[in-house]
């Protein structure tokens, strides 16, 4: 069994090589920590990033923002890119990986795979796997190569910037078991990128959303039964409540493990109900 | 000897409603080991379904079924049965050999063995010399070499084919036949879906023609080709009174010859006792031999097809 998910999982990395996009995205990685080489070498940049953030960002009341006491710059620009990183593993990355599931369902591919003795699920389990291991390796390798390059230019060893790596990833596994999922149901690239992604923004504004319309219609924003709902959709989906993990981590080197759980649970169920519509499926 | 593949009663429906399309009719049929065994039917007559439903890639609606001793769709079935489908695709980055191994390792082959059925059956299909040619740069016969050793890549007990030789060229078509043929004596099943009838003719031991999800016919090559006491005379001077005093049917054919049915062979003989004593010169007598593609024809011009 270990034999034939490697081998899914390999076709699906070659897939993915295959596909320019992903060779594109590694390329754009590798420019920028060139970029970064390049800047890290200036003093004035180098003395810029190590001192405190207080100094250079002001909140509105031209005060340094309460979040931001005690940390320098460099760890403000680590988090703003960990940040900018997880929204784009999340829809970048699904807009790539989309095709590894909905290609699995191609005529002349599918009637191939399914005459393997490999039970059905083990195809979904080990596309997912890949895609979310192609994504591992792209955000490894961007965030390894800055603090490489930040490290050996400024002599500081930030590891908490590391951590951002699982914590991205996680993102993306959370969000892309519920393009998967949407992916088996429509059989459609387009459908399951556009209405997985939907989903997942929606969960995120749709509880300030619901405490707006309780409030309008009772003046609670509390316990409305739309915000009920709201947040009820909101905690199904995976990933909601990962960014804000991430900036704990980075901001004050705590981490809140509720969001990793219910990300990981929540895509593992997700998954599951993809395995579960695929070996009800007929091609 | 064992059965290798057999169902009763399968039925099997896609939709519901008015819209419900009835591609399987309550197909009963039994394939032997060792046997090559042929679908033949019109488009749209069930044959892939059918194929579809013995590896679980459609579920059946009803009646039952089982392949190598286990259901349908099973998973340990399948591990001994190797299937080309019809307008298959790899995928176009892949090598043939890439191709191969990757299949391999989904069929469960150890590492070893798996290099070893790689050269094997790309030499059996010939392709060894495009083992490392990309498959986008394959032409359609070469994808269906490919097809044919990815099928037989796992050494399967039953060869499941969808149009083997479509694209294929001549050549390549006697090719694949005397590839079957030596898999048939090595004492595999062959499971053999075609539209090529007089292929289906040279090397299959059983033939099934399927009809809007119904078996129409089934048989031997033999039994299904047999003619009668159909023969062709080839008759030198002869006058229409000899012939009129024959009192058999008579259709003259494209070469001069005469088509004469018999009831049995010694009425043919007394009919020769006839003519020569009636000092006719008899130039040849050629039994009639129907081909399976004149027997096909004949089933489905006539449009009297009686459903068993």
């Amino acid at each position: 069994m270990l034999r034939k998910f490697l081998a899914i999982v390999e076709d699906t990395i070659r897939e993915g090589l295959a596909k320019k996009t992903i060779l594109g995205m590694l390329i754009v990685s590798t420019v920028t920590i060139i970029i970064a080489v390049l800047l890290f070498q200036m003093d004035s940049v180098q003395k810029g990033l190590l001192s405190p953030a207080g100094e250079h960002i002001k909140n509105g009341s031209n005060q340094p923002a309460p979040g931001l006491m005690g940390l320098s710059v460099l760890e403000y620009v680590w988090m703003s890119i960990s940040m900018m990183l997880l929204v784009a593993s999340i829809f970048v990355g699904s807009f790539v990986t989309t095709g590894f599931i909905t290609s699995l369902m191609e005529k002349g591919n599918i009637d191939l795979l399914l005459s393997k003795p490999v039970p059905r699920w083990l195809y979904i389990v080990g596309r997912y796997s890949g895609a979310v291991l192609i994504i591992l390796v792209e955000v490894s390798y961007l965030i390894f190569g800055l603090w490489l390059v930040a490290g050996l230019s400024l002599h500081t060893w930030s590891g908490v910037f590391l951590a951002s790596i699982p914590l991205i990833t996680l993102s993306f596994a959370g969000v892309y078991a519920l393009v998967t999922l949407v992916g088996i149901l429509t059989r459609s690239s387009w459908f399951a990128m556009i209405i997985g992604l939907a989903i997942y923004v929606l969960a995120s504004i749709v509880v300030p959303i619901a405490q707006w319309i309780d409030k309008l219609l009772n003046g609670d924003t509390g316990g409305g039964i739309v915000t009920t709902v709201a947040k009820i959709f909101h905690y199904t989906i995976p990933s909601e409540g990962m960014g804000g993990a991430l900036n704990e981590v980075l901001l004050s080197k705590e981490l809140h493990s509720t969001p990793l759980f219910l990300t990981t649970g929540l895509a593992m169920v997700y998954v599951a109900i993809a395995c579960y519509a695929f070996s009800k499926k007929e091609f | 000897m064992e059965i290798a593949l057999s169902c009763d009663g399968l039925v099997k429906t896609y939709g519901s409603g008015t819209k419900a399309v009835h591609a399987l009719q309550g197909v009963s049929l039994s394939v032997s080991g060792g046997e090559i065994f042929s679908l033949l039917g019109p488009n749209g007559a069930g044959k892939t379904t059918l194929i579809k439903c013995v590896l679980g890639i459609v579920f059946t609606s009803a009646g039952s079924g089982s392949v190598l001793g286990s259901p349908f769709g099973s998973v340990s079935a399948k591990e001994h049965i190797g299937y080309l489908p019809e307008n298959h695709r790899y995928p176009a980055h892949l090598t043939g050999g890439q191709v191969l191994r990757y299949f391999g390792k989904l069929s469960g082959l150890e590492a070893a063995k798996l290099e070893s059925q790689i050269t094997r059956t790309l030499e059996l299909t010939g392709m060894s010399d495009w083992r490392d040619t990309k498959v986008k740069k394959y032409s359609k016969g070469m994808m269906q070499r490919l097809g044919l050793a990815q099928a037989l890549i796992n050494e399967p007990q039953l060869i499941m084919l969808d149009e083997p030789t479509d694209g294929v060229d001549p050549v390549g078509r006697k090719e694949i036949r005397e590839v079957l043929v030596r898999l048939k004596n090595e004492g595999k099943t062959i499971f053999l879906n075609s539209h090529l009838l007089s292929e289906v003719e040279r090397i299959s031991d059983r033939v099934v023609i399927m009809d809007h999800g119904k078996i129409v016919e089934q048989g031997t090559v033999e039994a299904l080709t047999r003619t009668g006491n159909i023969y062709q005379l080839k008759l030198g001077n002869v006058t229409p009174e000899v012939l009129s005093a024959l009192h058999v049917a008579l259709l003259p054919t494209a070469d001069g010859s005469l088509e004469m049915s018999f009831l049995t062979v010694e009425e043919l003989n007394a009919a020769i006792d006839y003519l020569r004593g009636q000092s006719v010169l008899i130039e040849s007598i050629v039994p009639k031999k129907s081909t399976l593609e004149d027997r096909f024809v004949d089933l489905f011009k006539s449009g009297d097809i009686t459903h068993q």
